[in-house]
Formats: structure tokens, sequence, C-alpha cells
């Protein structure tokens, strides 16, 4: 175990080229047990591919994500680091729960079948454990009657809520969400979010990629802005999102705010 | 006035009825498919040629019977070698490391680029090119294990390896395009629950691959089953080689010829009855599969 002062997740002077672009430019971050932390941005500044070098989904080129002060995907020998074989691998990412855009849930499993797997074949539970813990948390996100369903027979909404309830089931120290709510329906996108609130106020670390400006003002401890992969502003949302100061963030939040209201009125 | 859909659509309606277009030449089709079907019947029961009586008397004949086993087991044996050497091979091809990759690349080219003729001739004459096979060091070291070629290469080896082979190099491609067809998205959740790379293709990937892969495999199999009677060139009894060596000592070629294709047509039949019963398992939660549990 890490000394109490370690913060839950610890990113240090991450890099990370694709092709010919450097998506991520030496960044820096911390979220300490339970807090929320929201990362913002304009499309395509890197927050995704933050996220996904967290549970090293991608790999970074240069720079250690520390989880539970353990560094992730990556081993030391000497003074070299070397990328871990996927099997190692396997068994950090398993503490580390991950929610997607497009849900990506299992089509051809049922909706039980999907949340019971991975504790069972992963963490060797049995099947009467998972099941009852997979009804809990099917209970908790709203959807206790749709165990018997397939993914394809449910709305985005319900999808997502399933998504999160697989992700739970693991019993995860850290939650990281890519764009939750970017792929559904407007009048969905509330039922995903009082989920996510519900789980905040359980006091689950998380990380948390969006687009939902006002959505990070209430839930987040800390807010960071990324632009052109670099975090160019954090800090808790008062200041960030009310008095911003570097320039790329107010005009990334003024164009935000903009969207928002033709959004509302077209 | 409103009306509601579920009232009866006549009535006091006064609209124009639309009747489907019509179709005389259908009828015309109908009657042409009727006559030429009369004309192969009335064949069919009169032309002598047909000698149905030696058909009947060959159908369950224990050389035709034998012939139908080794054909079965031929296409059985092949097409398991060739799905697990197939799976194999896409999966080294589909991985990231190029040493692999370039192996079954090689692979792919050289089998499904010779005819299977050839192949399969090639193994048989194994023996003019290596006299006798071992197991040792190369290059003139020491040798542990040691079997003449003659003996180890049978009729049967040859048509295994070499339908076997070049079914594998089609059963890659096949394979890999269902492998492909599945969404990244779905490995990308698997990992993120910790499941192990095989986990993560035996749970996720490729029970979805096979939707796409299960379709033209039974392609493959009925194509296969039909084509080991190319394993009569190296006299192997399969049912294309029986009822030969029938006619060839009885002249009685079409009534044979007709036992072969009989035989042929009823296995195939029940091939594709299966093949349906294995799409409908892999069709489990798909958007078009109907009312499920």
């Amino acid at each position: 175990m890490a000394p109490a002062a370690e913060p839950l997740v610890r990113i240090t002077d991450v890099w990370k080229q694709r092709g010919r672009n450097t998506v991520l430019k030496g960044v820096n971050l911390e979220a300490s047990r339970g807090q929320v932390v929201c990362l913002l941005g304009p499309s395509g500044a890197g927050k995704s591919t933050l996220l996904r070098c967290i549970n090293a989904l991608e790999a970074c080129d240069r720079g250690i994500v520390f989880v539970d002060g353990v560094p992730i995907g990556v081993e030391q020998r000497g003074t070299a680091f070397y990328r871990m074989r996927e099997t190692a691998l396997s068994r950090q990412r398993a503490e580390i729960g991950m929610v997607f855009q497009n849900f990506n849930l299992f089509p051809h499993l049922s909706v039980l079948e999907n949340i019971i797997d991975a504790p069972i074949r992963v963490r060797g539970e049995s099947r009467a454990a998972a099941v009852a813990r997979a009804r809990e948390l099917l209970a908790r996100v709203g959807l206790a009657e749709k165990e018997a369903a397939f993914p394809r027979q449910l709305s985005g909404g319900q999808q997502q809520r399933i998504a999160i309830a697989r992700a739970l089931a693991m019993q995860p120290k850290l939650m990281l969400f890519d764009e939750p709510t970017s792929a559904l329906d407007p009048h969905l996108v509330g039922e995903v979010l009082d989920v996510i609130k519900d789980l905040v106020a359980s006091g689950m670390t998380m990380i948390i990629v969006t687009h939902e400006v006002q959505f990070a003002r209430e839930v987040a401890d800390v807010v960071a802005v990324m632009v052109d992969g670099v975090i160019a502003e954090s800090g808790p949302p008062s200041q960030v999102l009310a008095r911003p100061r570097d320039p790329r963030v107010q005009a990334f939040l003024a164009r935000s705010l903009r969207e928002d209201a033709d959004e509302r009125e077209p | 006035m409103t009306t509601s859909l579920h009232e009866p659509a006549l009535g006091a309606a006064t609209a124009p009825r639309i009747l489907p277009a019509p179709r005389r030449g259908r009828w015309l089709g109908v009657a042409l498919i009727l006559l030429a079907a009369a004309w192969v019947l009335y064949q069919v029961r009169v032309n002598p040629g047909f000698q149905w009586e030696i058909v009947g008397r060959h159908m369950f004949s224990a050389d035709v019977l034998r012939g139908v086993l080794m054909t079965l087991q031929l296409t059985a044996l092949v097409m398991v070698m060739g799905t697990v050497i197939g799976i194999g091979v896409a999966l080294m091809r589909l991985s990231r490391d190029p040493v692999l990759g370039f192996c079954a690349h090689a692979f792919v080219w050289f089998f499904r680029g010779t005819p299977v003729l050839v192949q399969l001739v090639f193994w048989y004459n194994l023996a003019s090119l290596f006299p006798e096979i071992s197991l040792g060091i190369p290059f003139g070291g020491p040798k542990f294990f040691e079997i003449s070629s003659t003996v180890a290469i049978s009729s049967f080896t040859a048509a295994m390896l070499g339908l076997g082979l070049n079914e594998a190099a089609y059963m890659a491609e096949i394979v890999r395009a269902g492998l492909l067809s599945v969404d990244p998205g779905q490995s990308e959740a698997s990992k993120a629950l910790g499941h192990r790379p095989w986990q993560t293709f035996r749970v996720v990937v490729l029970p979805q691959a096979m939707r796409a892969i299960v379709p033209p495999t039974g392609n493959q199999v009925i194509g296969m089953l039909k084509y080991t009677s190319i394993a009569s060139v190296v006299a192997l009894g399969e049912l294309m080689h029986s009822v030969e060596t029938i006619y060839s000592r009885t002249f009685e070629t079409i009534p044979l010829l007709i036992v072969a294709a009989l035989w042929y047509l009823i296995m195939v039949s029940i091939l594709s009855a299966l093949q349906h019963l294995i799409e409908r398992h892999y069709g489990r939660g798909a958007a078009d599969a109907g009312p499920m549990a």
C-alpha cells in the first residue's frame, strides 16, 4: 500500500505520439482518493487518449501513470522501463473500471452475463455471489427488470447504465468515463448523469472526460481543461470555470457556453 | 372526420383501390417450367439408359457405403485440420508481431497459390524427394527417429495434407475476415474488465466473429465434401473412387454416377440443415434474431 499522502492517480509528464501528431505533450495530473476529476477541452485536445493511458489501453511513449503508487503498464528493469506483457497488464486493468462513449456491451451476452462474466472469470468469484451483486447493481442503476434482455433491445441510456454496472461489478478502486453521454439522444443524457452523480455521492474516485460543462461544475472536485495536448488549467470548478486565467481556456468555455445556448434554442 | 387505422378499410371509402401489377409473363413462365419438368420426369421414367434397378442395387452396396464413409471421414478430418490451422494463421496474421505476420502471409500465399491437385500429387510422391523422414539434428547430425516416406505417406495422409493445408489457407482468410468484422471497442471493453488476451478472444471476439465465419465455412465444408473426390487420383477409396472402380468393371457408368450424385446430395442436405442450426445459435442477441427469453 502506498502512503496516505500518495494520490490514487498520479500522471507524471506523459507524452504520446500518434503518427506525426504529438497527442500528449507532457501531461501532469493527480486525483486523490474519493476525488472527481473532470477533463474538459475542445475535441482533439487529447482528453480521451490521456484517459486511455491510465488503464494502458494505449501505451504512452514517455512518462508514467501511477495508480495507488504502482506504475501502470510498465516494468522497470535497471534504469530502463519496458512495456508490460498483456497478461500482466490485465491484472492491473481489473482494478480500474472504464465506461466507453459507445457503451461496448457484449451484444451476444444477456445483461446479466455481461455483468457477471468478469467477476467470475477474472476474479474467480462464485456464480452465486456474482449474480447477487449484479442484481444489486442493476437495482442501483434502475434496471432490475432487464437482467434477461440483450443489449440491442435496450435504449442507449439503458445500455450505458448497464455498462456502468458492469464496470462496478469488478469493485474497482478507480472509475474512468470516456464521454459517457456523447453518443446519447439529448433526452437520455439525464438518466446516465444521475447514475454517475449517485456514484459521486458514494465516494468513488473518478476521472470523467465530458463535454457537459454544467455537469462538471456540479460534480467535479477538480476541473482540468486540456488544450492541444497539455493541461492548460486545472483547479476547483469555482475557479477554472468561473474565472479562468488562461486565454485558451477562456475561449473554449465561451464557445461551449454558446453551443449549449444554441442547443436549448435552436 | 378522423378514421382509425384499425377501422375496416372498405365500406364507405370512395378512394380508388390499388391492385397488384398484372404479371401475365409469370403464368407463361410457370407453364414452361411445368413442361420442362414433365419432360425430365418422362425421360427419367422411360429412358432405359438410367437403369434405375442398377442404381437401386448399388445405392447401398458395401463398396459404395465404404466410399461414403471414407468421404465423410476425409471431409471431417480435413475441415478440422483446416479450421485449427486456419485460426492459428489468422491470429498470427492479425497479431502485431511482424515475424508471425510474415509467416502467416507466406503460408496463405503458397497454399492458396498452388493448385490442390499439384499439392496432393506432390505429397503422394514425397518419397521421390525425401526417401525417408527423420527427426534429428539437420545438416548431417545424428537422427533420433526415422521412417520410410512410402510407409509414412499413404493415400490417406497425402489427401489429408494436400486438402488440409489448402483448406487452412482459405479458412485463415475467412477467420481473419470474421475477426475483423468485430468492433474493436469490444476487445477494448473486454481488456478494460481485466480479461486476459485468451479470454478476450474466447469469450468476446470469437463468438461475435462466428456470425461472419459460419456461412462461408458452411460453403467450404460443402465444397470440400465434393472436392474430396479429387483424392481418387491418389487411389484413395472415397465415394467417387468407389463408383469409378465399379463402372470401370461393369460399364454401368450413368447409373453409378447417379448413385454418387444422390449420395452427395443427401450428405449436402444434412450439412445445410446443420449449418442453419449453427447460424441460429450464433445469432443470439442479434438485432434480427427475433424474440428471445
